[in-house]
């Protein structure tokens, strides 16, 4: 075992002398290109090129959840003729033994998500179309969903609109329980709109919004929530632990239930500015609906050319959001004459209370060719830090979480 | 209308009116060009299904059915 570890020791040093040697080989490829954007372009497409793409991400919290997502996508596309076609595979595995998992004396579960679908574009023109369809499967969740997305260029390509339009139907169930025996229907359709304008030789802006309806009840089927006498409400501190809730909660624990339907709206500004050897890209987003949450979403992210092969993106992202109207940290009862009253609306989610997320990461892409040659290869690397302040919630107050990705691109013509 | 629907309608007017002002010929747009400036998200799909299932005012994309380690 010591012989093991020294051994373990002795290589480190070699094995992050050859990482450096790698990063240093790709991001001494030639230097920095100053004014050349021009240079990704100025091949002109000719023939059909395949495109493949693999990502493997991780994430884990201090809730202990862990989540880990390997894709692949496949596809090919004529930039000349104007069309592209794609598919795409992804699987989930979501590993989690969260507190409200525990506080309902559970034990930890695991679940795999399958994820399948293709999409299309089309439009040698000005006008162009797009399409997709995906298909999501998990042992008490079905997903189907599929739309399309038409974009116009006018104005001699200063001004771009397009518009999308997505139907989805879930299926929601339990585990180990029929659809036929037991299920909920979930619809949406998803409407969006918007523009992009080009500023300048260097600058785009895009102002959007969009629109979602959902029609069906999203409850959780394994969602308890916990209630308590108006008596005992003030005793139970933000943050309470499981102990404390269930000491003081009533025996009743009934299941959550949301409303039956749900509009949401958002504007989204985003804008681009690209300089001789980094892009900036800022972007915010508001947020209302029909539950009552408001919710501002703050993303920046500069990505800067180290060279020809190499970019590095660090990013900040900010999202900060109001609880849902009938969100309660402390659920009460009403005793009537009749007996126990349960509201109507209650859930446990604390997704819907306040809550306040800050995501700082970078990207690092490492091109392992020039750009412009006819078969293109990157490596994809990413990583990120989240922390989720709950403002008003049961059990937990904050959680941290890392997210990695590691993917990799590529291109042949 | 409200003082302030209007407001903000003559301000978009007025915002249109300036975008179309600024005229970029074919060869001054390398730089509008380059792969960064793409308006796509620049979060993967896992990141993106992490952030539909953990934040409610966020979700209703058509990623975000389950999959969230919740109960």
């Amino acid at each position: 075992m010591r012989r093991a570890a020294a051994a373990a020791t002795e290589r480190r040093p070699k094995r992050a002398i050859a990482t450096l040697a790698v990063l240093a080989w790709a991001a001494a490829g030639s230097p920095a290109y100053a004014d050349d954007g021009a240079a990704d372009v100025g091949a002109a497409p000719s023939g059909a090129t395949i495109e493949a793409s693999a990502e493997l991400s991780t994430y884990a919290d201090t809730d202990n959840v862990t989540v880990v997502t390997p894709t692949a996508r496949a596809g090919i596309r004529d930039d000349a003729e104007g069309w592209r076609v794609g598919a795409r595979y992804l699987v989930d595995v979501v590993s989690a033994a969260s507190v409200d998992i525990v506080s309902t004396a559970s034990s930890r579960w695991r679940e795999v998500r399958h994820v399948a679908g293709v999409d299309g574009e089309y439009g040698p023109g000005d006008l162009r179309g797009a399409a997709s369809a995906s298909v999501s499967v998990e042992p008490d969740y079905l997903s189907l969903s599929g739309g399309f997305s038409p974009s116009w260029r006018i104005d001699d390509d200063h001004v771009t609109l397009a518009l999308s339009y997505a139907f989805g139907h879930d299926t929601i169930g339990r585990v180990d329980t029929p659809f036929s025996v037991f299920h909920r229907t979930l619809v949406r359709h998803q409407m969006a709109a918007g523009a992009s304008f080009v500023l300048g030789p260097s600058s785009v802006l895009w102002l959007g919004a969009d629109a979602v309806l959902e029609r069906g009840d999203q409850s959780k089927p394994y969602r308890y929530v916990p209630m308590f006498d108006a008596a005992t409400a003030e005793r139970v501190p933000r943050g309470a632990h499981v102990a404390l809730v269930n000491a003081l909660r009533r025996d009743e624990r009934p299941l959550e239930q949301l409303p039956t339907s749900r509009d949401r709206y958002a504007v989204t500004g985003r804008w681009l500015h690209r300089s001789s050897w980094a892009t900036l890209r800022l972007e915010e987003r508001l947020y209302t609906d029909s539950w009552g949450q408001l919710a501002t979403t703050t993303e920046g992210r500069y990505a800067m050319d180290l060279s020809e092969r190499t970019t590095l993106a660090p990013d900040l992202r900010i999202h900060v959001q109001s609880a849902a109207g009938f969100w309660r940290r402390v659920p009460t009862v009403s005793e009537t004459a009749a007996g126990v009253v349960i509201p109507s609306l209650r859930t446990g989610d604390r997704e819907l209370g306040p809550l306040a997320t800050v995501t700082a990461g970078a990207d690092l892409r490492i091109e392992l060719g020039r750009r412009i040659a006819a078969t293109r290869v990157a490596l994809v690397l990413r990583l990120a830090g989240i922390h989720t302040s709950f403002l008003d919630a049961l059990f937990i107050t904050q959680r941290r979480a890392i997210f990695t990705a590691v993917g990799f691109e590529g291109a042949f013509q | 209308m409200t003082t302030y629907a209007k407001l903000g309608l003559v301000a978009l007017l007025l915002f249109f009116a300036c975008a179309g002002c600024t005229r970029v010929a074919p060869h001054q747009r390398g730089r509008l060009a380059h792969p960064s400036m793409t308006q796509t998200s620049s979060a993967g799909p896992g990141e993106q299904h992490v952030r539909a299932v953990q934040e409610g005012a966020i979700g209703g994309s058509l990623d975000a059915t389950s999959g969230c380690g919740c109960n």
